[in-house]
């Protein structure tokens, strides 16, 4: 949007900057414009190339220079056709008509701007190919991640039947943390899988009554955050990609029906119950549709083309 | 813009002159045939018809590679290059050991993984073959080297980028008031000011184009021609292929051992999603051995200049480098040279970009035959005659033979077309244009040319729907706007250039006014 | 005023000189600068730079060689600077092998 505003911006300096121009109010017979109208415009149109350059980089400076130019030199035969009455011969009428270049440049820019865009849906990086160029990386990364993944399942599945204390936010600041388990259950087992996962070490757990408590110390907390972290960031580009139902959602749908299943059940819980996760809304307003896909996998229905 | 003295502003205006009036019209020719190439990848949709929208690089294709590789000779699979074919083909080249015999195979395959066109023999012979591109590489090679055979090619476009470089320098020295002026154009004064005002805006509005155009032209003419030569003989003792390699990177040690090949898809995956753009461009070394390397060449991504080129282990597919400029690591020279292409292309931000570069291109166009008729109108000799004509009949001869290469290959079409139409078309026209200058009086070639042009370029549609290419109906069906917008464009530059001629032809129906000059 | 002989020679040394001789120059001067420059990082700038360089060094001569008011001065100027590269050619050529060069 940016972009747009400064190159509209620039394209009424570029304007301010013919009409004040000294030469062409003089032959006009009109009062010159004072210099710091002339300055003004100058000072705009710099502002916006900088505007332009901070917002759309390099490529967007470059682009805005070369449309600067191109720009002045059709606004400068244009502004040639408005009739100024002290050059030697007025004769305007008919000029206009047998000076078809100046009306037909901008026609032509039209419709070369409409082929450009046109040759630009057809490129990589628009539309449906960057869909499924996205999905094909997301799946790589999650082929090449399973094992992690599969490291982390227990320690969402452990966290999702804690209790008390903070769980999933105390895991995901990297801080030690105490985790009350039921004693009797498989909540227990997965907490002991998923410490192991996380190297085995630096966790304590404690029985009183029903309950165990498992004190988990800043280290193992911080490597068991990486291990589900990693679970989140994929989970949360999957659910991204699953409700735009274009070429991405078919990919996701049929290069990972089965695998993604299991490791997205596993912390929808925990996130439904401990919304401590930053993007937990909108991975949440995600997931259904991922699980849609995934469903439909299971059901042997036909994924989107 | 320089206060000079005298004798050295008098100079400059005579290298300016004459730079300008003898490597005008080639410098014409190469600046028009560039504002044509600009939109090459636009044309190539427009005359393939093409109306599949998926770029081939961006589907899964390690099938369809695997399946090329398998079935080439094992002496054939040296390097394998895939890119974007017209139509939406992916173009698979196997290349044997570089050298004057290398040998090779190209494919065209359909998105649909069936091989279209297989070219097999030497591989000098078999490449620029590509029927449905044919147009578009036409107009691409004729900016490039104006069909005159390499080295000899890349040093007459060199010749013309010195040239705009020495006349944008010379006119922004001698011109005293370019900022001052850039908004005088005296329509009503008399026709040589009127002429000089238009000459001296285009140049100032297009003048730090023309000196970047020039400077990146020059390099990539000189380069080819004499600069690799030149320092191929100073460092690896002559051996062009040695210096390339060193500019590509040192290749890994040979190792012949048998390997399975990386997913090819995971790789194109990966190097999309790091590059942050689509990858153009694809080279597999030695695929199928412990040595094997797969190179990416991506776009820019948004906002930069240059993209990323990664280097992959083409057996594990591990990344190995993802280079920024040229170069394996980031120097001073790489990034500059680096910045070489897209600045000459224009093709950096898209739409915008490639718009912006056609409109200046348009505009140094302007100015160089401006300025030759300019040079013209203040001498009336018999030489100045002849260039005068000459003027006319590659001024609107080009645009005419263009319409006609046009032409060319779209008659050629329906019995499976190529290159050759395409010449022949463009040749047949620029001599149709060359005799009708000679045969024509001087007053009446401007007009017929024009109207030649613009006939010719009406004609386009119809041929490309006649040829067998799909009509507006189907186009718009598959959401395609490259065949009507591109019919449109067509037709709106014809009825600018019938237009042109128009009030001309109806000025010579006028009865006869004593006194008119004649030229 | 018809050019006297001395000028007529001016014009004809000045157009050698900016014609093929900034050309021969041009091409002597990027393989100088190729020989001098240090590899850099990337081991490229012996051959980027020179080839980036060329328009300019071109340039340069070029303008030097028509504006110059002495053209004597000019083509000492353009001897000087081919010595020179041609020094370094020679040096690099007959010092290190050639496929030192990364």
């Amino acid at each position: 949007m940016t972009p747009l505003v400064l190159a509209a911006a620039s394209a009424a300096a570029l304007a301010a900057l013919g009409v004040a121009d000294p030469k062409r109010r003089r032959a006009a017979g009109l009062a010159p414009a004072r210099p710091r109208h002339r300055s003004a415009a100058l000072g705009a149109l710099a502002c916006c190339g900088l505007g332009i350059a901070a917002s759309a980089g390099p490529a967007g400076a470059v682009t805005w220079a070369a449309a600067v130019a191109a720009g002045g030199w059709a606004l400068a035969q244009g502004l040639a056709l408005v009739p100024a009455p002290s050059w030697r011969s007025i004769a305007t009428a008919g000029r206009f008509r047998s000076r078809p270049v100046p009306v037909a440049l901008p026609v032509v820019a039209l419709i070369c701007a409409l082929l450009a865009v046109e040759g630009r849906r057809g490129a990589p990086p628009d539309d449906a190919a960057a869909d499924r160029v996205a999905a094909l990386a997301l799946l790589d990364r999650l082929e090449r991640g399973a094992p992690a993944r599969r490291a982390a399942a227990p320690c969402l599945a452990a966290l999702a039947s804690a209790r008390d204390g903070g769980g999933l936010r105390d895991l995901l600041s990297d801080r030690a943390a105490a985790v009350v388990l039921p004693a009797d259950g498989g909540a227990g087992t997965d907490l002991q899988r998923c410490i192991l996962s996380a190297g085995g070490e630096g966790a304590a757990t404690a029985r009183g009554g029903d309950t165990a408590t498992t004190t988990i110390d800043a280290d193992t907390a911080s490597r068991v955050h990486a291990l589900i972290a990693g679970t989140l960031e994929d989970a949360d580009a999957l659910a991204a990609l699953a409700p735009s139902g274009g070429t991405g959602a078919g990919l996701v749908c049929r290069r990972l029906a089965a695998a993604a299943g299991p490791d997205v059940a596993g912390f929808v819980a925990a996130l439904r119950r401990d919304r401590a996760y930053p993007k937990a809304g909108d991975l949440l307003e995600g997931l259904p549709a991922l699980e849609a896909l995934i469903d439909a996998r299971r059901a042997r229905s036909p994924c989107p083309a | 813009m320089i206060r000079l003295p005298a004798r050295e502003h008098r100079r400059l205006v005579a290298i300016h002159g004459w730079t300008g009036v003898g490597l005008g019209l080639l410098l014409y020719v190469v600046v028009a045939t560039g504002t044509v190439a600009v939109l090459a990848r636009e044309i190539g949709a427009w005359s393939s018809g093409t109306l599949a929208t998926r770029a081939p690089l961006s589907r899964a294709l390690d099938a369809a590679v695997g399946r090329a590789i398998v079935d080439a000779p094992p002496g054939l699979r040296d390097t394998v290059d895939l890119s974007a074919a017209a139509d939406d083909r992916l173009a698979v080249s196997l290349r044997g050991p570089a050298g004057p015999d290398a040998r090779g195979i190209d494919l065209d395959v359909a998105p649909d993984g069936a091989v279209l066109r297989r070219r097999d023999g030497p591989a000098a012979d078999i490449e620029d073959a590509d029927p449905p591109g044919a147009l578009a590489a036409f107009l691409v090679d004729l900016h490039v080297r104006l069909y005159v055979p390499a080295p000899w090619g890349y040093a007459v476009t060199g010749v013309a980028g010195l040239a705009l470089l020495a006349a944008a320098l010379s006119g922004f020295a001698i011109h005293r008031h370019l900022l001052k002026d850039i908004f005088t154009l005296r329509r009503g004064a008399r026709p040589g000011l009127t002429a000089r005002d238009r000459h001296n805006m285009a140049g100032a509005w297009a003048l730090p184009f023309a000196v970047v155009l020039a400077v990146t032209g020059s390099v990539f003419s000189w380069s080819a021609s004499a600069g690799f030569p030149a320092l191929a003989w100073m460092s690896y003792g002559g051996d062009r292929e040695a210096l390339f390699a060193a500019l590509a990177g040192p290749p890994p040690p040979a190792d012949p051992t048998p390997a399975p090949r990386a997913d090819l898809d995971a790789v194109m995956a990966d190097a999309a999603a790091r590059a942050g753009a689509a990858p153009t461009y694809v080279r597999l070394a030695r695929p199928g051995r412990a040595d094997a390397r797969i190179t990416v060449y991506a776009a820019p991504p948004a906002g930069a200049l240059t993209g990323h080129t990664l280097v992959y282990d083409g057996a594990s597919g591990t990344l190995l480098e993802d280079r920024r400029a040229f170069g394996r690591v980031a120097s001073v020279g790489g990034t500059l040279y680096g910045l070489m292409a897209p600045l000459h292309f224009g093709d950096f931000a898209g739409p915008a970009s490639k718009v912006a570069w056609a409109a200046l291109g348009l505009c140094s166009c302007v100015a160089t035959l401006g300025g030759i008729r300019l040079w013209l109108a203040r001498r009336d000799d018999r030489a100045s005659a002849l260039l005068d004509r000459c003027t006319a009949i590659v001024g609107l001869g080009l645009p005419f033979a263009t319409a006609g290469a046009a032409a060319g290959f779209f008659a050629g079409l329906p019995g499976g077309g190529g290159p050759g139409w395409t010449e022949a078309g463009f040749l047949a026209a620029a001599a149709a244009a060359t005799v009708a200058g000679i045969a024509l009086p001087r007053r009446r070639v401007g007009p017929a040319l024009s109207a030649a042009t613009g006939i010719g370029l009406a004609l386009l549609p119809a041929l490309r729907w006649a040829a067998g290419e799909p009509g507006w109906g189907a186009a718009l069906a598959a959401g395609r706007l490259a065949v009507p917008s591109g019919d449109v464009a067509v037709l709106a530059i014809a009825a600018a250039f019938l237009w042109t001629a128009a009030p001309a032809a109806m000025r010579d129906r006028r009865p006869f006014r004593p006194g008119r000059a004649v030229p | 005023m018809p050019p006297s002989t001395a000028d007529r020679r001016d014009v004809l040394v000045r157009a050698l000189l900016a014609g093929p001789g900034a050309a021969v120059a041009t091409l002597l001067a990027v393989m100088g600068l190729s020989a001098a420059l240090p590899p850099g990082p990337a081991g490229i700038d012996p051959i980027t730079i020179p080839l980036v360089a060329l328009p300019f060094i071109w340039a340069a001569l070029f303008f030097h060689a028509c504006l110059d008011p002495a053209p004597r001065r000019a083509a000492l100027a353009s001897l000087a600077l081919c010595a020179v590269c041609a020094a370094l050619v020679a040096l690099r050529h007959g010092g290190a092998p050639a496929a030192a060069v990364p």
